[in-house]
């Protein structure tokens, strides 16, 4: 996909935002790493709480300005028009900075302990984890939603009749960011309903609609790079999203089990946050599916490599160990612990963010007029930010398992530093690990704004393309992945999800709850690390063979027409299997990256169902001529 | 794909979405409607020195104390969760605590505390000791902590505020939250065993074992009669906990610093200034409410009136009188 509508460059501006908020947002992030290390650091100039809340605040704002970003420049193509007022899109701009400019006044008055109480509603900031600002950011936040769904909607086609799935899905997604938001408006007198509603927007914003617009995006994206069939995506989108709100809507209630609400939420809660893995299995699957899809080659790999890593980010980060700590004996112990930021981490920037900066690559590449650009620093600052990812997650994973030891277990508590000093290694671990993440950042930074000089010229692209030539032996890492070893690989990183599931629950083993911890530690220890490698190794074999189907793709389109064999059909009989038998036979005897002609006097569609069919995706099929009085296509050997 | 299917299976799960948004509903109303088993705890229903818990609620949201602490478990794993924070500490050792949140109050100080709420009538138990043995997570503190500095910044909560939060943590001490955190039954010496190694990996010392500030009876110190009179002061603001709140380099902390106090004319809240002489010192360590310093706040100093003898007053005014 090329820019079609001039439209489409007005999400650059929103991109740029996106990543200084990013940058600022993950500062903050190793500043809070910083001050656990040494809590004294700034203590009363500029406190934890307020860091804290800038983190949070900014992480939700820079990856909702991804999404803007993201929906104003697929959506023209998506219905087929520009958006429309351009000024409305530029209200929306200064809007969001507007938003960030009065946060950077309001949410410091904490530390004087001020939030403009009147009456019963906090005018200035009201102090509740993921949504400290106060009314008047609540209602700026609400127009800039109100305007952002409008946008959205008005790129649709007007009879509703005519949207399909994916209309479907941005429409409710962008509906709902709006009106889950209200929900942060009703005062409250008591703790139990300010955290019900508060769970409300958090809840429903990342495990409902932020996940309709992620199953959506990556739908339609997915389907641009690799040409997957509109109405597979809209199968994939529809069951995706039914999932989602079917396992989510009372998912929330493991919100509900200890902040005052009736213990008849332990069942509901543990029993469909338990399903939320699902729909999360379900797009992994389907981004493997279309990746498989692509016949020919894609112009940024760089960018999947990103969705990809969302996608797979929000199955572990998400659906895995959500999982391991949702239900309600096992919340029992983890509940108020590192074991849930180590959760947060990887679902929030793993799924949301990933995607939001794989989007911004393709969106850079288009509006900047680049046909193909280097690839090396992108792909750098992937594996660092998921390396650095990983390790915030693992670090968080093993203080909050000494957390739950020596806090809830023990009983000790944090005046004692008793609770400190258990964690420390885990805090110096977190230090280490967020640097190599803000480098990953910085570096994806820096080549996303100056991606124009990495530009590769055509003529240059062509010596480079000629310099692929078909491997003549496949390495077992860059093989193509099979759905069965696909499978195994999801099954492996359950089975240590599940371990980990058995750490927590075996807290309320007698010989725990005594003072023993050497079952949890020695359970829980094999399950995150093993989770951790497995996920390490399962990324680089996948993306591997990602790279490996996209070089064979190129070799296999770098063959002029007159360079290959022509297999003729039209002297055999259209009937009787034979025609596929003959091409059968020709691809047989074909190298990995080989390729031949077919020319037939008829349409070859049932030629390429019956191949589909006997050798999957493992073969390309680039069709050269449609008729009327000759067809023909490329057939070529993937691995 | 079969499109009458797809179409007849899509219309279910539309269906069982709705079904379900209805059971949410049903479980939600039923949650929040009181029972006979079961009546949840209302802010404005919960008082503490005159101040609600509503406003209580309103104090922890302004300082954000979420997102250092947890509260139901929820916040930021900084700081010790303090939904049960009064049924372990109580109101006398919260009330000391808040009013200079960087250090940890002495058993002294939490004594003058509790005296001041019995004598507003407050149903608490009579003595330190009874209080401390009634209240572990205060006893505990004291023992241990008493004294030195918290990790906590030193907020400057007004005595109302103060109170307020103490309403709030007898409201949140009241929510039924289905037993959690769990109990714990690990057996005392196994805790203290690991609590021990814990402390020692970090190089914390326990109040109770130091020698260098004790944190239990006065009087104990007094008897060192050898010193002169401004160290003894001087040893006495350590254990009263004075220091807490009064710097002696001349920075603001909670309260004004004694650095080249006396003899310096000091402006109050009502317009005028006063001669910090002896009088004035004697004056405000007995009736701290008497003269507020200009930009300081009434109440959050306690009367030490029946808590230190003469002596110790004196002693602790030739204190303040050698910080030029």
């Amino acid at each position: 996909m090329e820019i079609k509508y001039p439209t489409q460059r007005l999400a650059y501006p929103f991109f740029v935002s996106m990543l200084i908020l990013f940058i600022i947002q993950i500062s903050f992030g190793l500043l809070l790493a910083l001050m656990q290390m040494d809590p004294n650091l700034l203590k009363g100039v500029f406190n934890f709480n307020t860091a804290r809340a800038f983190h949070l605040n900014l992480a939700i704002v820079w990856i909702v300005t991804g999404f803007i970003g993201t929906i104003l420049f697929i959506g023209p193509i998506l219905g087929q028009r520009d958006v429309k007022p351009v000024w409305l899109v530029h209200v929306l701009l200064v809007a969001l900075w507007v938003v960030v400019g009065w946060s950077i006044v309001t949410l410091p008055l904490a530390q004087k302990g001020i939030a403009g109480w009147i009456g019963n509603v906090p005018w200035l900031q009201q102090g509740m984890e993921f949504l400290e600002g106060g009314r008047i950011t609540h209602i700026l936040l609400f127009i800039g939603f109100s305007i952002f769904a409008y946008l959205t909607l008005v790129m649709f086609p007007k009879k509703v009749k005519r949207w399909n799935e994916l209309h479907w899905g941005l429409a409710i997604g962008v509906v709902g960011l709006m009106s889950v938001w209200l929900f942060t408006m009703i005062p409250t007198k008591e703790l139990d309903l300010q955290e019900y509603f508060r769970w409300y927007v958090v809840h429903y914003w990342v495990e409902a609609v932020w996940e309709i617009i992620h199953i959506t995006l990556i739908g339609f994206i997915l389907a641009k790079f690799f040409g997957a069939d509109d109405k597979e995506v809209g199968f994939a989108v529809f069951w995706g999203i039914s999932l989602v709100v079917l396992s989510g809507l009372i998912g929330n209630s493991h919100h509900y089990f200890w902040i005052g609400t009736p213990t008849f939420w332990q069942f509901w809660g543990s029993l469909f946050s338990a399903l939320e893995p699902l729909p999360l299995i379900f797009c992994i699957w389907h981004v493997y599916l279309d990746e498989k899809h692509g016949v020919t080659p894609i112009k940024n790999r760089a960018a999947f490599y990103f969705i990809f890593g969302s996608a797979l980010f929000e199955s572990v980060g998400a659906g895995v160990l959500g999982f391991t700590m949702t239900m309600a004996y096992a919340n029992l112990w983890e509940h108020g612990t590192w074991l849930t930021a180590a959760h947060g981490h990887m679902a929030l920037f793993g799924a949301f963010g990933l995607l939001v900066l794989g989007a911004a690559y393709e969106a850079a590449r288009q509006i900047k007029g680049i046909n193909r650009f280097k690839e090396g620093l992108a792909k750098l600052s992937f594996w660092l930010l998921f390396i650095g990812l990983m390790g915030i997650v693992g670090s968080f994973a093993f203080g909050g398992t000494k957390q739950i030891y020596v806090y809830r277990i023990l009983g000790l508590d944090w005046w004692g530093h008793h609770i400190r000093p258990a964690m420390s290694s885990a805090r110096v671990l977190l230090g280490i690990f967020a640097s190599i993440f803000i480098l990953g950042a910085i570096v994806l930074i820096y080549d996303l704004l100056t991606l124009k000089d990495r530009e590769i010229s055509e003529s240059n692209q062509k010596l480079i393309n000629q310099k692929l030539t078909s491997p003549k032996s496949i390495n077992k890492w860059y093989k193509s992945m099979s759905q069965f070893e696909f499978g195994v690989w999801l099954g492996g990183i359950w089975l240590f999800g599940l371990i980990v599931t058995a750490g927590v629950f075996s807290f309320n083993l007698h010989s725990v709850r005594v003072g023993d911890p050497t079952i949890p530690y020695l359970i829980m220890g094999i399950g995150y690390v093993g989770l951790i490698i497995i996920t390490l190794l399962f990324a680089y074999r996948f993306l591997m063979a990602f790279e490996q189907r996209q070089d064979l793709l190129q070799v296999i389109q770098n063959f002029s027409n007159g360079q290959l064999e022509t297999l003729d059909l039209k002297q055999q009989p259209p009937k009787g299997g034979i025609r596929e038998q003959l091409i059968l036979d020709r691809f047989n005897q074909l190298g990995y990256g080989q390729a031949f002609m077919v020319v037939s006097d008829i349409e070859m569609g049932c030629q390429h169902h019956t191949l589909h069919k006997i050798l999957g995706t493992s073969f390309a099929w680039e069709v050269l001529e449609t008729g009327p009085e000759q067809w023909r296509v490329k057939v070529g050997k993937l691995n | 794909m079969d499109f009458e299917k797809e179409k007849k299976a899509r219309k279910l799960a539309i269906w069982v979405i709705g079904i379900m948004t209805g059971i949410w509903i049903i479980l939600s109303v039923f949650s929040f409607t009181d029972t006979k088993e079961r009546v949840r705890p209302r802010t404005e229903n919960i008082h503490f020195n005159g101040v609600s818990a509503l406003k209580g609620k309103q104090v922890f949201q302004a300082y954000n104390c979420m997102d250092c602490h947890t509260i139901v478990g929820n916040g930021a794993y900084f700081a010790p969760d303090l939904t049960k924070i009064y049924e372990q500490a109580g109101p006398a050792w919260l009330k000391a605590y808040l009013g200079s949140p960087g250090t940890y109050p002495t058993k002294t100080i939490v004594d003058i505390q509790l005296k001041q709420l019995l004598s507003k009538g407050e149903d608490l138990p009579k003595d330190i000791d009874a209080y401390l043995e009634k209240y572990s997570g205060a006893h505990d503190r004291v023992e241990h902590r008493g004294g030195v500095d918290a990790l906590m910044p030193n907020l400057q909560f007004s005595a109302e505020e103060i109170d307020a939060l103490i309403a709030y943590f007898i409201y949140t001490g009241k929510i039924n939250t289905a037993g959690w955190p769990p109990k714990v039954i690990a057996d005392k010496s196994v805790i203290e065993d690991q609590a021990r190694k814990l402390e020692e990996a970090s190089g914390i010392i326990r109040t109770s074992s130091a020698s260098s500030a004790p944190s239990s009876g006065v009087e104990n110190n007094t008897a060192q009669t050898t010193e002169s009179p401004a160290a003894i002061g001087a040893n006495l603001a350590k254990q009263l906990a004075c220091t807490a709140c009064h710097s002696a380099d001349g920075s603001a902390v909670v309260g004004p610093s004694f650095k080249g106090l006396f003899g310096s004319s000091v402006p109050l809240t009502t317009g005028n200034s006063v001669n910090a002489d002896e009088e004035y010192l004697r004056r405000s360590i007995l009736q701290p409410n008497a003269d507020i310093v200009k930009d300081y706040q009434q109440g959050v100093m306690p009367s030490f009136e029946g808590s230190v003898s003469e002596e110790q007053v004196n002693a602790l005014i030739e204190y303040i009188k050698s910080l030029k």
